[in-house]
């Protein structure tokens, strides 16, 4: 699992919306600032969600996860084209499903999170 | 293809358009910028898709080191991509009207191994650098 | 369309070539890199091979398959490379890179002429030419000894570790260096390593350890048998030993032996009366091999104990070897054996003959094989003596041990 790699992806999940915004010439308030960031989250746990996919391409749960990644990107993207603040809550759904993952993978003593 | 010189290239080329369009917004001021820059959606494309080209081919001719470096074609070709290079730096950070002219000259590496490929698939070469 | 039309599009378009460049190739990315598909690094043969103008000078074996480990080095640089070869070496059809490899040759036993590989990859290629040459040698080894010996009838030889030529375990010769691998007349003998071991360590009797056979011992000697009749040549290898089905040799009984011929009779005053004391032997081991079959008995009377050891061989002859430990009692005795109890009939070189009914026997040893009833009595001997080596010919040919003649190390060299 390479971090180098995951990196780049998240700068460029976010330096894509930026350069649309900056483009356009739109103002970047605070609002997509905040998108900015939940993009480049969003773009870094995906690259580092398929740099896995040769161990785990078989369980639902990965599948999941990056499946909601990418819809939390979606989100991101989407918060920042309208403005809308909200949307960022339907992006953290992604997260708090992986924080619950590795949590419950932790309390049960199992090797990775993928449950199933 | 290989990921890590493409990804590389393409993060630097979005940050220098993004730098692009910082410049514009300082050079415009108030004014419309696409009556300033005409053809700044064809030039912002150039830095992106320019700078990853040039990126690739850098990290890619480099990983051939040492036997690389003792071709004349190889050096010629890293020569021109980082001047390319630095014309798209130009491009980027100073905006001018003259931008698609420095962009048109800008391609000339990929001209250079485009040939170069020609001339090697003609030959049955399986190296582009042929002297 | 106006030139400002053509330009954009050209802008557009130009940086897609270099990705285009990447895909479109048949060797992909490796298209950018490499100036070759794969480099050639000078080859470093082994010693008896010459290589000049891209030809290996190689050479076959009759005994069989030579390998040249790493002869060939690759270093590939593109994707792939494809080997066309019309030779019988098992080289392989295509090695994958980006890696370095060196490629080892099998030539086949027998195997004479002239072949090639080709290495390409598209319209690149090299090519190796290989020629190669039967010699009467045994392969993956540049040194041999060519010992010359004179003697007659079956001889049991033993080479040591440290390259001592024993013939009947007595040491006849040295070699330069020991192996396992024998060469008569074009044919490989059966050899067997023997394990040894000192039966007392840290006792020497006349000089010497007391080597004898001991199964699954650190020590071990390569025994084969060789029919002389007047000069005969072997050649050794320092290889290791070839590992060959073949029946046991025949097993010897060795207390049959010495109790059919007194071996270790002694006359011993006790308080009540003289007695004569003989040994009572049991079996303690045996090792069983083609070249040579050992039992090992051991046993003791009153006066002395035994530790012999009988080496059965397939060629109708077998030795018994044996060392004894008198107790260190001073007394005076008439008696003392350790062969025959009859007049032997005459000597060959050091041995004493005692003829039997078709098999004579052959005694060694640091004393007179036998005093019966001495009119005086003698001190007997103390403490560990031997060894004795007794060795029985049943086909009427063995003219004692044979002598070395001359040793000489020849170098296998490059063939041209």
């Amino acid at each position: 699992m390479d971090p180098v790699l995951a990196l780049m992806a998240g700068s460029i999940a976010a330096l894509i919306p930026l350069l649309a915004v900056m483009y356009k010439g739109s103002d970047l308030d605070y609002t997509r600032a905040a998108g900015l960031i939940s993009s480049f989250a969003a773009g870094f746990v995906f690259g580092v969600l398929a740099q896995l996919w040769a161990q785990f391409y078989a369980r639902f749960t990965y599948l999941l996860a990056l499946g909601l990644m990418s819809a939390s990107l979606g989100y991101s993207w989407w918060g920042i084209y309208r403005r809308w603040w909200t949307a960022y809550l339907f992006a953290a759904a992604g997260w708090i499903y992986l924080i619950v993952l590795i949590a419950a993978a932790r309390a049960l003593g199992l090797p990775d999170p993928f449950l199933i | 293809m290989e990921l890590t010189p493409l990804l590389a290239g393409l993060v630097w080329g979005l940050a220098l358009s993004v730098a692009r369009q910082w410049a514009e917004q300082k050079a415009a001021g108030r004014a419309d910028r696409s009556e300033l820059f005409p053809d700044r959606d064809v030039v912002t494309a150039f830095i992106v898709l320019g700078t990853t080209a040039n990126v690739y081919s850098a990290l890619l001719i480099a990983s051939g080191a040492p036997q690389v470096y003792a071709r004349p074609s190889a050096l010629v070709a890293l020569a021109l991509v980082t001047a390319s290079q630095l014309l798209i730096f130009l491009i980027a950070l100073r905006p001018s009207r003259l931008d698609l002219d420095l962009a048109l000259a800008a391609s000339a590496p990929y001209v250079y191994l485009a040939a170069l490929w020609i001339a090697a698939q003609a030959l049955g070469a399986y190296t582009l650098w042929l002297f | 369309m106006d030139k400002r039309q053509i330009k954009r599009f050209l802008v557009s378009f130009f940086p897609f070539l270099v990705f285009l460049i990447s895909v479109a190739s048949p060797s992909g990315n490796y298209v950018f890199r490499s100036v070759q598909p794969a480099s050639l690094p000078q080859p470093s043969p082994p010693p008896y091979v010459a290589f000049r103008n891209g030809t290996f000078y190689l050479y076959s074996s009759p005994f069989g398959t030579w390998r040249y480990p790493g002869l060939i080095p690759v270093s590939v640089n593109g994707p792939l490379i494809y080997i066309n070869s019309d030779c019988p070496f098992g080289l392989p059809t295509y090695l994958r890179g980006p890696g370095g490899y060196e490629l080892d040759v099998f030539v086949p036993p027998g195997y004479q002429g002239t072949c090639r590989a080709e290495l390409l990859y598209g319209s690149w290629s090299a090519e190796y030419v290989f020629k190669v040459r039967e010699v009467d040698w045994y392969p993956g080894v540049d040194v041999r000894a060519a010992v010359v010996l004179n003697g007659s009838g079956w001889q049991f030889l033993q080479v040591a570790p440290d390259g001592a030529l024993y013939a009947w375990g007595v040491e006849i010769g040295q070699l330069p260096f020991s192996g396992c691998v024998v060469e008569r007349g074009g044919v490989l003998a059966i050899t067997q390593q023997m394990p040894y071991t000192e039966l007392a360590p840290g006792v020497l009797v006349n000089g010497s350890p007391m080597w004898v056979p001991y199964p699954q011992s650190g020590t071990s000697l390569a025994s084969f048998l060789l029919d002389l009749r007047g000069n005969g040549t072997f050649y050794l290898y320092p290889a290791p030993c070839l590992k060959v089905e073949a029946p046991p040799a025949p097993a010897v009984d060795p207390i049959a032996e010495a109790s059919a011929n007194d071996i270790g009779l002694m006359g011993a005053p006790t308080p009540a009366a003289y007695v004569l004391a003989r040994p009572k032997l049991a079996v303690a081991y045996r090792i069983e091999g083609p070249v040579a079959t050992v039992v090992a008995a051991n046993g003791s009377s009153i006066a002395d104990r035994i530790y012999i050891y009988g080496f059965g061989l397939p060629v109708d002859m077998h030795m018994l070897l044996y060392y004894i430990y008198f107790t260190p009692t001073a007394y005076l005795t008439s008696d003392l054996v350790l062969f025959g109890s009859r007049p032997p009939a005459g000597r060959l070189g050091p041995f004493w003959a005692f003829p039997g009914n078709g098999t004579t026997y052959y005694y060694l040893g640091p004393m007179e094989p036998y005093l019966r009833n001495a009119p005086l009595p003698f001190g007997a001997p103390r403490g560990w003596a031997g060894p004795f080596i007794v060795v029985a010919d049943g086909t009427g040919r063995w003219g004692g041990l044979p002598q070395v003649v001359s040793v000489a190390v020849e170098r296998l060299g490059p063939w041209s």
